[in-house]
């Protein structure tokens, strides 16, 4: 079982970190995560692959999301790089992999980097829906210039960051604000994800508010897909 | 294929393609719209359409499978040139769609009326009534009907940008008061 990619030098390794989902138990969705051997900035050794091996790893993460979803009937949520999809011709060639994969998964860009011109990115994000899948803002609330890629795009799920909820419950008005975006996304028909969650007491209040969907340490850790594969279950919501 | 074109098209269609709402995914309240259209007026096929540059892309539509059809043969051209309801109430007379391909061929449209809405003053399209078989001009009531589903539409695509840029502008304000 392919639970590891070799990228020239780099061995990469991957991960599966279950989401907490109040309104299911049983439904198993989470997120990959990949980690090259040896480097401990993930983020900085992704973007300087070139685009043929952000492809493989691609094709990899969907063959993955295959296996993970034959055996363990998980939804996977895959990370791909802004660049892959700068080009339209990329964008056609990312379009043909995703219409051969029989899993459903939903697929993470970025607020950090630069997605195309907005009319030739709501196309593509609309013929992702067309398929059957899903696509995220992930980093929601760390973009520049104070601008998010949500005013323009048209993301299926909005994840947030952790630093949004930081110091949650020392601040008055942050909960306030928080209370306000789960309006906002809500009224927009954007599903949500909230990252980095830690502590009991934040959960309740943020469940409290009416999200629905974490992620974080409190509920699971990342395991080793290979294990998870092995074990043919994924670790119960604790 | 001919059709009326405003002078300030392309500043039209700048606006158009700025809001972000072209090819966006399905809406709840745009649907509910095109459902009243179809229970109210009886017709066969409506659409919530979006006049852009080279094509006419459905926002919302029953009664029809596609999500877009190519701009020379949308009938909203003539409707986003004005501010009242234009109809047509056989099309295979009509001088000007005699020979449409929408009416030659597939969905063989043979009635249309169209309701514009617009937004900072440019018509972005209409809300459309179309059915494969001629009807009477709607009388006041059905005008007015029309019209005010049309002023809906234009209200919610107003409210939702609205929102949108409230929410970029909320995210911001939260990272300033942790870093403050």
């Amino acid at each position: 079982m392919e639970s590891w990619l070799q990228v020239g030098k780099v061995r990469l390794e991957t991960y599966f970190q279950r989401y907490r989902l109040e309104f299911d138990d049983d439904l198993v969705w989470g997120e990959l995560l990949t980690k090259p051997e040896g480097h401990d900035a993930p983020e900085s050794y992704f973007t300087q692959l070139s685009l043929s091996d952000q492809f493989e790893i691609l094709e990899w993460h969907l063959r993955v999301s295959g296996r993970m979803a034959e055996s363990l009937k998980s939804t996977v949520s895959i990370n791909v790089h802004n660049s892959l999809v700068e080009h339209e011709d990329d964008r056609r060639r990312f379009l043909e992999i995703l219409s051969a994969t029989p899993a459903k998964v939903m697929l993470e860009f970025t607020e950090h980097y630069p997605m195309p011109e907005m009319e030739s990115s709501n196309a593509f994000l609309r013929e992702i829906r067309e398929l059957g899948h899903l696509s995220a803002l992930d980093d929601f609330g760390t973009g520049h210039n104070g601008m998010s890629l949500l005013t323009d795009y048209d993301f299926d799920v909005v994840k947030i960051d952790r630093s949004l909820t930081a110091n949650l419950l020392k601040n008055p008005e942050r909960q306030r604000m928080m209370k306000l975006l789960f309006q906002l996304l809500d009224v927009l028909g954007k599903q949500h994800v909230v990252e980095g969650i830690e502590s009991e007491a934040v959960h309740e209040f943020l469940v409290e508010l009416g999200f629905n969907t974490f992620q974080g340490f409190l509920f699971h850790r990342p395991e080793p897909v290979e294990a998870l594969l092995a074990a043919g279950s994924v670790g119960a919501t604790q | 294929m001919t059709f009326p074109v405003a002078i300030d098209d392309a500043e039209r269609i700048n606006k158009l393609q700025s809001l972000g709402i072209l090819d966006s995914s399905p809406d709840q309240n745009f649907d509910r719209i095109v459902h009243l259209c179809q229970d109210i007026f009886g017709v066969e096929i409506a659409t919530i359409s979006l006049v852009d540059s080279e094509r006419q892309w459905f926002k919302s539509v029953i009664g029809l499978e596609v999500c877009e059809t190519d701009r020379d043969v949308a009938f909203c051209n003539y409707t986003i040139m004005g501010d009242d309801i234009f109809e047509v109430t056989d099309a295979a007379t009509h001088p000007d769609f005699a020979d449409n391909a929408l009416v030659t061929g597939p969905p063989n449209i043979r009635y249309y009326a169209g309701a514009p809405f617009a937004f900072e003053g440019f018509k972005l399209g209409a809300v459309c009534l179309i059915d494969p078989h001629p009807r009477d001009a709607l009388d006041e009531r059905g005008r007015a009907i029309l019209k005010g589903l049309a002023a809906v539409v234009e209200r919610e695509i107003r409210v939702q940008r609205m929102l949108r840029e409230s929410l970029a502008m909320l995210t911001t304000v939260l990272k300033e008061s942790d870093e403050r």
